[in-house]
């Protein structure tokens, strides 16, 4: 009988150890405030967007990303009058063009900085609203190591860029383009020896947003519900697990990461005292049986999270509107935001 | 002895049956399933499938799906 009961203890420890990962990280649930917001619709009466997929405000100039636009990219307006100035990032093969952008920088009028993964480069462009103009005046080659970068932030010096190939979390990179330091790992619960690590990264695959008037650097995940902010000024890093967890995924034939579970969060701000989210939270399975009844599935989040810069949620604003990338302007207490699939691409919230 | 040891195989196979159907749970729905392949081809070639227009990094482009065999691998 005495052995009996250690077999059977010992399936189950074995069980256990299996089908139930270690939750180190901290987790959060609830919001203590929460509030509906309704968007107020910009009129655009220029330009046709297929995926407007990033908005970024700086002064009197609005700058807004097609992540899908068969001729440009880039599209620059007056705000807040939202009058067209220009369209750039002319999408091609050809020097001075793109193949592809994944996010925008918008530091000052000669500072619009770009990503293009597919080209693996940074460029800097000079907005002119005088003349209705955008010109290109600086081209960085991101270094192969890097392989592919899918999001990028300007730092005092370089640039921050994840990691692709889920050895690190991010990369430091200088002004030419070369990786010079290599931070943190993938806070995975569920990840162990035999996780590809590319597959992992891919999965994994973050934007991230940094402030250097706080050294706040926070990442959140594309998949699931992962937040990871990090103080680069004190080297504190903490880790936030939603209720849906880490991302989830499989690993393909190729080796690559194929996204289960959700879609997470589309865009993320840190301003001077908050970090901004926009939560999606659709299930894949959701979306294809969408198709299957012949309907179009929503794109975008209906949700905007708010935490303090250590981590600790503070509100959640529930949208009329599914969004995909956000300005935050907490002097006038607006939110500029992306809606990519809609007639109505460009809509404002006050908070 | 010999029923203890039935006991013991027959929890093995009880824990072993949980085991694989909690890894199951995550399919998709049959209804599904059944048009995956027709939702999937036409994008780029038979091991990862991209779908659509979207946010998703998929071979270069941005799709809204990634998909693998015949269902949400």
């Amino acid at each position: 009988m005495k052995h009996l009961l250690y077999i059977l203890i010992g399936i189950s420890c074995l069980s256990a150890c299996t089908s139930s990962p270690d939750s180190h990280f901290s987790r959060y649930s609830d919001f203590t405030k929460t509030k509906a917001l309704s968007a107020q619709v910009i009129n655009l009466d220029t330009i046709l967007f297929r995926y407007p997929f990033r908005v970024t405000v700086r002064d009197s100039v609005a700058v807004v990303m097609d992540l899908h636009n068969i001729d440009h990219y880039l599209h620059a307006f007056t705000y807040p009058e939202w009058k067209h100035i220009a369209s750039f990032g002319k999408r091609g093969e050809a020097p001075k063009e793109m193949l592809s952008a994944a996010n925008i920088q918008f530091n000052s009028l000669d500072s619009l900085w770009a990503l293009d993964p597919n080209k693996m480069q940074i460029t800097r462009w000079k907005i002119s609203p005088s003349t209705g103009s955008a010109e290109l005046v600086e081209e960085i080659k991101l270094d192969k190591k890097l392989v592919r970068s899918l999001d990028f932030h300007t730092m005092e010096s370089g640039f921050l860029i994840p990691d692709y190939l889920g050895e690190h979390r991010f990369w430091e990179v200088d002004g030419n383009g070369k990786p010079i330091k290599s931070n943190g790992t993938i806070p995975s619960e569920t990840a162990n020896e035999e996780t590809s690590r590319p597959a992992l990264a891919q999965a994994w695959r973050s934007f991230m947003d940094y402030n250097p008037d706080n050294s706040v650097l926070a990442m959140a995940t594309q998949l699931g519900e992962s937040l990871e902010i990090y103080n680069l000024k004190d080297s504190t890093h903490k880790v936030l697990y939603g209720p849906a967890g880490e991302p989830e995924f499989k690993t393909g034939k190729d080796g690559s990461g194929v996204p289960n579970g959700i879609m997470g969060f589309s865009d993320i701000k840190v301003t001077n005292k908050y970090i901004y989210a926009v939560f999606q939270g659709i299930k894949f399975k959701d979306k294809l049986a969408a198709y299957q009844r012949g309907e179009q599935p929503e794109d975008g989040g209906r949700f905007i999270y708010v935490f303090d810069l250590q981590g600790n949620p503070v509100q959640k604003y529930t949208l009329d509107r599914a969004i995909y990338g956000i300005d935050i302007n907490e002097e006038t207490n607006t939110i500029v935001a992306t809606e990519v699939k809609s007639d109505d691409p460009i809509i404002e919230f006050k908070i | 002895m010999k029923n203890k040891l039935k006991l013991v195989g027959f929890i093995v196979c009880l824990i072993a049956c949980f085991y694989f159907w909690s890894n199951q749970k995550n399919e998709l729905p049959a209804l599904v399933l059944d048009n995956i392949e027709a939702l999937a081809y036409g994008e780029h070639g038979d091991r990862v499938k991209c779908y659509g227009d979207g946010s998703v990094d998929c071979d270069g482009d941005w799709v809204e799906m990634r998909i693998t065999g015949l269902s949400l691998e």
